[in-house]
């Protein structure tokens, strides 16, 4: 390289030199932490399975750690190497998942789970265990890991949400039975002063998940069976109208309440009678409101005839394909056995005495009910876990918050002002919203189940047509 | 509303005429600077309420937002508490002083001066050397800054993952270094330009050669906006948020900002707003102190690189 | 190509060569960390990759750009998306200005004391000072509802109707953003030879004949460089949607970027995610060509 300079030039050189050194540098450095890495294979007899764990509180922690320990020492061959603080529901693991370095274990939501098994990255875990073990568990959680025939994971818990009433606001302390009678008593609430209101309900961005619950009071439902979404229907906007109407007619709820936040202030305060919550908050509401406190059902709608049904989902381990993690056979193998023990019955117990989570399994469930002992408002919990509706896991559930949230904000923000929006309009604009979205998306409308009867009679039918013409 | 007189041009007048008219731009003079005073005492209180609003509540024992009012704002000595910031440390196995602030540390100090480095070299490639393409290259930093980082997202992770860089400090510090090259490579070419050549050429009669002088010479003269290229590349990685959440999994790389949103999200409704505040306070504070001693390398900085 | 002009080019080109040596790591990162990422983002729009078809996709042309047109959403988050950054720049840049020149008057006192008070939003990391504000206004906790019932004001719903979320969010980014355009102002302002503003008076202009005669014309391309490009940072501002309000109420809040992850993260759509970052990309960049064909305000960079 010839230079210009003035300077001499091999000082010139050995300073061009220094730069080139500083690439090399870089380079290498690269290079080495690209290299770092790679680990050498572990003896074939010894297997390492990776896992990831989500689990929330400090009792959700413990109890994982118990659970470990216990599969530990009976599995000496197997090696757990665990990425604590993970959350549920992470796209980390679609993304290792396409370069396939996915790991074996990763405990996350049924909802989030069916998406993963749609995208081909789970086992199937009744190509691995008897049908006896799935008997294990309650029907309610083992429909929400079914997708498709297919059983993608296997429960730890299950959660959704019930009704918590405080005790010193309604007549003889107890809950109302009926819908009408829940209006009833949180229109005396609202009537005991202007700072009280009876059943502060945000029907707004963040809403559908608890919304759910409505739809199957009036007879509807999110998707149909095929994965149409129902919201225009009839039953679904009867619900949508009966939310409403606590504002507009009973004036029990008002309209601009930012989240969850402000229905908690109320009832924590004493100055709501109602909060449609799940059990993650318990401990929050008992510290505020002490033995006034109680648990029940959703009330039953007596004038359908049907029950409000939250949706019940449920948080499970599921075990990622070669294709995902690039396991082993023995790798699989190992980490079908660390599901299992991670949600057979100790591990349950302990989840559901240290963190309070609501079993799976019925063995579970029935000590609970047998031993009502430490928690009063357990009862509760299991009364509503009778009146359930599954977590949707098919992947265009997917679709279905952000359009609920756009209408439902919509429709609170007119409150005063707009009236050519209606509930009607409001899930006839959200229907619309989901199935653009699922077109833009390129996800089917309906989705045709493998081997289900409905395509069976569909060809059938189809055949028949043919053949006539 | 510059401070001048609307002068007219012919002055000599009659000495109470003209005495009057003292008074008047008097008054006028005077009433502009009120008016200027309140308008900027009314911005500088906008400006700093909030972090005044998040040091009270830091200091407060403070159950949720909830108990947040208006009298809460005003500050009593009797009341103060520092029960925060002991659960703020204490949480999560002292996370906050074992990971998330090294972490943090590593990953912001190590790209921010792997990045400087890059930059200021670049910075004098293009300032002082008649490189072939050199307008297109000024172009391309300047194209990059309107690209947004999501549509950075999976094509890094597909690139870390084969390389097996995702969940080690070296992935996110390559990148986070090339966020901070762009901007910086173009400041301190902009600097450079406006430093003239003499102290080089000057340099290179008493023998050194031209990279030596580059080096020796010129490198030390950039200080001003080396400290404001650092200040602005240190402040991205350190507040990431968005990346980070996406690269990592592992608890023990988690920064600050991951942190952070933990504390406030998990059981968000039950949240513990005065470990909240803390946590802004021990977060923003290191940073808004290191702004404050610069602060004048800020103007300057801008001054120099902005003039044209 | 055989002129002569361009001989005596290529032989002055000729001995700058090494220079290529100090640039080439940044070169370097700009083709690994930014260029070859376009290309498989550019790529990656044309193929229906997501979690329906993680492994196996298939180039699909420009289906995703069709039917995110075809839906509205994309017109839809467009049009937020410009009504956040031109709604934001225009504050922004005249409170900026407006303050600079009141911070540049001769002879003003606590000038120190103003400039770091303005530096606070600045300097306190942005990540922090956006769940603060969020904070502040909650609609029912917040601070800044209770502080207005003080005057009697009813609560205002700062973040949970689909109008007021957007000026929430342009106020938010006006308090973050205010300082960076004060200070950066006030640079070009003092570039500005005190000679010429001496002759002006001297030439009997009052302070907006100052202001229009000398200082304006003056800084035309450094204002229109500096607005431009705080226009497109705005465009791509991530933190003040995705924390305030993260794209809320429904999706009346979203812009390009944060729809994008939204598309990305939570949906898993990885080819129609890069399909809407694309068109965000190609738009600033016409943006750009055409604003710059008008105003010259490249210039200032070389």
């Amino acid at each position: 390289m010839s230079t210009t300079d003035s300077g001499s030039p091999p000082k010139s050189r050995r300073n061009v030199l220094i730069v080139a050194i500083v690439v090399v540098v870089i380079i290498a450095a690269v290079a080495v932490a690209v290299s770092l890495p790679h680990k050498s294979t572990p003896p074939a007899a010894k297997v390492t399975i990776t896992i990831w764990d989500t689990s929330a509180s400090g009792g959700e922690s413990a109890a994982f750690n118990q659970s470990l320990a216990l599969f530990e020492a009976a599995h000496s061959n197997v090696t757990v190497d665990i990425t604590y603080g993970v959350s549920v529901g992470s796209t980390n693991f679609v993304t290792d998942a396409t370069s396939g370095t996915a790991p074996n274990v990763y405990r996350d939501s049924s909802d989030n789970g069916g998406s993963l098994y749609s995208g081909g990255l789970l086992v199937n875990l009744s190509q691995y265990l008897p049908s006896s073990v799935f008997s294990n568990y309650t029907s309610g959680t083992i429909s929400d890991w079914t997708l498709n025939g297919a059983i993608y994971g296997l429960p730890v818990n299950t959660n959704g949400i019930a009704m918590y009433y405080n005790k010193a606001l309604l007549p003889n302390g107890q809950p109302p039975s009926t819908l009408y009678q829940m209006v009833q008593d949180a229109v005396n609430v609202t009537n005991m002063g202007s700072s009280y209101l009876g059943l502060p309900y945000d029907i707004g961005a963040t809403s559908g998940y608890r919304f759910a619950a409505w739809y199957p009071a009036f007879g509807g439902e999110i998707f149909n069976s095929t994965g149409y979404p129902m919201l225009n229907s009839t039953p679904d906007v009867a619900a949508m109208s009966y939310v409403w109407n606590w504002t507009v007619k009973y004036h029990i709820d008002q309209p601009g309440l930012s989240g969850m936040s402000d229905e908690q202030a109320y009832f924590e305060s004493n100055h709501s009678a109602f909060m449609f919550d799940g059990p993650w908050d318990q401990s929050t509401y008992l510290k505020a409101l002490g033995n006034n406190l109680g648990v029940a059902p959703m009330p039953f709608n007596n004038a359908t005839g049907f029950w409000p049904q939250p949706l019940w989902g449920s948080i499970g381990y599921l075990v990622a394909n070669n294709k995902a993690s690039g396991a082993t056979a023995a790798q699989i193998w190992a980490s079908v056995q660390f599901v299992e023990e991670m949600t057979n019955y100790t591990a349950q117990l302990n989840l559901y005495t240290q963190a309070g989570d609501l079993p799976a399994l019925k063995s579970v469930g029935t000590y609970i009910s047998a031993n009502p002992g430490s928690d009063p408002l357990v009862a509760g919990w299991v009364a509503q876990e009778s009146h359930t509706q599954k977590f949707p896991n098919i992947p265009q559930m997917a679709y279905y918050w952000t359009p609920f949230g756009q209408g439902a904000s919509n429709l609170e923000q007119n409150a005063t002002g707009n009236s050519a929006i209606t509930p009607a309009s409001t899930m006839n604009q959200i229907e619309a919203a989901i199935i653009s979205g699922l077109q833009t998306n390129g996800v089917p409308l309906t989705m045709v189940l493998e081997n289900s009867t409905a395509q069976v009679f569909t060809l059938i039918l189809q055949a028949g047509v043919t053949n006539r013409i | 509303m510059i401070n001048n007189e609307n002068t007219p041009g012919n002055e000599i007048q009659q000495k109470s005429v003209s005495e009057a008219r003292n008074n008047y731009y008097r008054r006028i003079r005077k009433t502009k600077r009120v008016l200027t005073h309140i308008v900027l005492i009314l911005v500088g209180v906008f400006a700093v309420f909030p972090i005044y609003y998040i040091v009270v509540n830091s200091l407060s024992p403070l159950a949720s937002l909830a108990s947040v009012s208006v009298t809460s704002m005003l500050p009593t000595i009797t009341k103060l508490s520092f029960d925060n910031y002991f659960a703020l440390f204490a949480y999560q196995n002292d996370s906050l002083l074992r990971f998330w602030f090294p972490n943090t540390l590593i990953y912001a100090g190590t790209a921010t001066v792997l990045g400087l480095v890059l930059s200021i070299t670049s910075g004098i490639g293009l300032a002082r050397f008649n490189i072939p393409g050199k307008k297109a290259i000024l172009y391309m930093l300047l194209i990059l800054s309107t690209f947004p980082f999501v549509i950075m997202i999976i094509p890094y992770y597909d690139m870390f993952s084969s390389l097996h860089l995702t969940n080690t400090y070296w992935g996110l510090i390559i990148t986070y270094s090339a966020g901070a090259v762009i901007f910086a490579a173009w400041l301190s070419k902009n600097y450079i330009d406006s430093i003239p050549k003499d102290f080089e050429e000057a340099a290179q009669i008493d023998g050194y050669s031209r990279t030596q002088a580059l080096f020796r010479i010129l490198i030390p003269m950039t200080k001003p906006v080396l400290i404001l290229a650092l200040l602005l590349s240190f402040l991205g990685p350190y507040t990431d948020y968005a990346y980070i959440n996406i690269m990592v999994t592992k608890n023990s790389l988690w920064n600050l900002a991951l942190g952070m949103y933990a504390t406030t999200q998990i059981s968000s409704h039950a949240i513990n707003y005065g470990m909240f505040s803390a946590f802004a306070v021990i977060m923003g504070l290191p940073i808004f102190i290191i702004f404050l001693v610069f602060q004048k390398y800020l103007i300057a900085g801008f001054s120099i690189t902005m003039y044209k | 190509m055989f002129r002569s002009a361009g001989n005596s080019n290529s032989i002055k080109k000729r001995y700058e060569w090494k220079g290529i040596i100090y640039i080439l790591p940044v070169l370097a990162v700009l083709w690994f960390l930014d260029f070859y990422p376009l290309g498989i983002g550019i790529f990656s729009s044309l193929t229906n990759r997501s979690i329906a078809h993680l492994f196996y996709y298939q180039i699909v042309g420009l289906r995703n750009y069709v039917v995110i047109i075809s839906s509205g959403t994309l017109l839809k988050i467009l049009g937020q998306t410009a009504v956040w950054s031109g709604g934001s720049i225009v504050l922004m840049a005249s409170m900026g200005f407006i303050l600079a020149l009141l911070m540049n008057q001769p002879g003003l006192r606590g000038r120190k004391i103003y400039r770091t008070a303005y530096l606070v939003p600045w300097a306190y990391p942005a990540f922090i000072t956006i769940l603060v504000w969020r904070g502040l206004l909650d609609y029912q906790l917040g601070f800044v509802n209770k502080f207005l019932a003080l005057f009697g004001i009813h609560k205002i719903f700062w973040l949970g109707s689909p109008a007021l979320a957007m000026f929430s969010m342009i106020m938010v980014n006006l308090w973050l953003s205010f300082p960076y355009y004060t200070i950066v102002y006030t640079a070009s302002l003092q570039s500005v030879p005190n000679e010429l503003y001496d002759a002006a008076r001297m030439d009997g202009y009052g302070t907006f004949g100052v202001l229009g005669r000398i200082t304006l014309p003056l800084l035309k391309r450094q204002i229109a460089f500096i607005t431009v490009f705080g226009f497109i940072f705005t465009w791509n501002n991530f933190y003040i949607p995705y924390l305030l309000t993260n794209g809320g109420p429904g999706t009346s809040t979203y812009i390009l970027v944060t729809y994008t992850y939204y598309e990305q993260q939570s949906l898993l759509q990885f080819g129609v995610a890069s399909a809407y970052a694309i068109v965000s990309v190609l738009f600033l960049l016409v943006f750009v060509i055409v604003i710059n064909k008008y105003t010259k305000m490249m210039s200032v960079l070389y």
